[in-house]
């Protein structure tokens, strides 16, 4: 499947690596096919391009890499939503907001986006539990060993 | 908009499929079942906003930007 976007161009994509999200995300209601791209420089970042809207593309990471206690508790009605039984089954990614200053890079821990890699069908759920904000910081200042 | 007058196990009907009840009022706390389909999302409305705002933002994220932070995360100028 041929896809126009902004950030990357024209690129191919198997068909079957376009995932659904019949509700789209929060905010983007009918935006509803997208695919996961490695970020082209490599690391920990990769990108939720929309296969439908060319400039909607959202940086997203595994939020364990950053946030090693994360959990997310998916109700029954949210698997229900993308087709699983089981909360292991469901692969997480969290939407992160890149600013100017990349050091100040935020990760959204209470909209987190789930994923039925299986048959490829997702959806961003909310947290119930009051521990978690739309800004979490992944970084801290400071050296550290080069990854 | 519409108001109406109900009280605890008392129900409001939406289009054909979506159920709104009642099922307790506590103080100035009420606490509502709502019964719709899946492809209705249901959220509080202020979690809804955040997440909504948030999202926005992180669409307009850019290409170069994240290549920067890849860049100083990769020369240990920041960590995880």
């Amino acid at each position: 499947m041929r896809i126009e976007t902004t950030r990357f161009g024209t690129i191919d994509v198997p068909e079957e690596r376009v995932i659904s999200f019949p509700r789209g995300l929060i905010g983007f209601p009918h935006t509803t096919r997208y695919v996961l791209l490695d970020h082209p420089g490599g690391g920990p970042f990769r990108w939720l391009q929309s296969a439908d809207a060319p400039a909607v593309a959202f940086a997203v990471t595994d939020p364990r890499l950053f946030f090693e206690d994360y959990r997310v508790p998916v109700s029954r009605e949210d698997l229900q939503a993308i087709g699983l039984e089981d909360a292991a089954e469901a692969a997480v990614v969290v939407i992160l907001v890149v600013p100017k200053d990349p050091e100040s890079i935020t990760a959204n821990l209470l909209g987190p986006v789930v994923i039925n890699a299986r048959d490829r069908i997702a959806a961003q759920i909310v947290l119930e539990s009051g521990t978690y904000t739309t800004r979490h910081r992944i970084f801290e200042r400071g050296a550290a060993a080069p990854c | 908009m519409l108001v109406l007058s109900r009280g605890p196990e008392q129900t409001i009907c939406i289009g054909d499929d979506v159920e709104v009840t009642v099922l307790d009022v506590r103080g100035d706390c009420v606490r509502i079942g709502i019964r719709a389909p899946q492809s209705v999302a249901v959220h509080r409305k202020e979690v809804f906003l955040a997440i909504r705002e948030e999202n926005q933002r992180a669409a307009r994220t850019e290409g170069e930007i994240l290549e920067g932070a890849l860049r100083m995360l990769r020369a240990g100028e920041v960590k995880r």
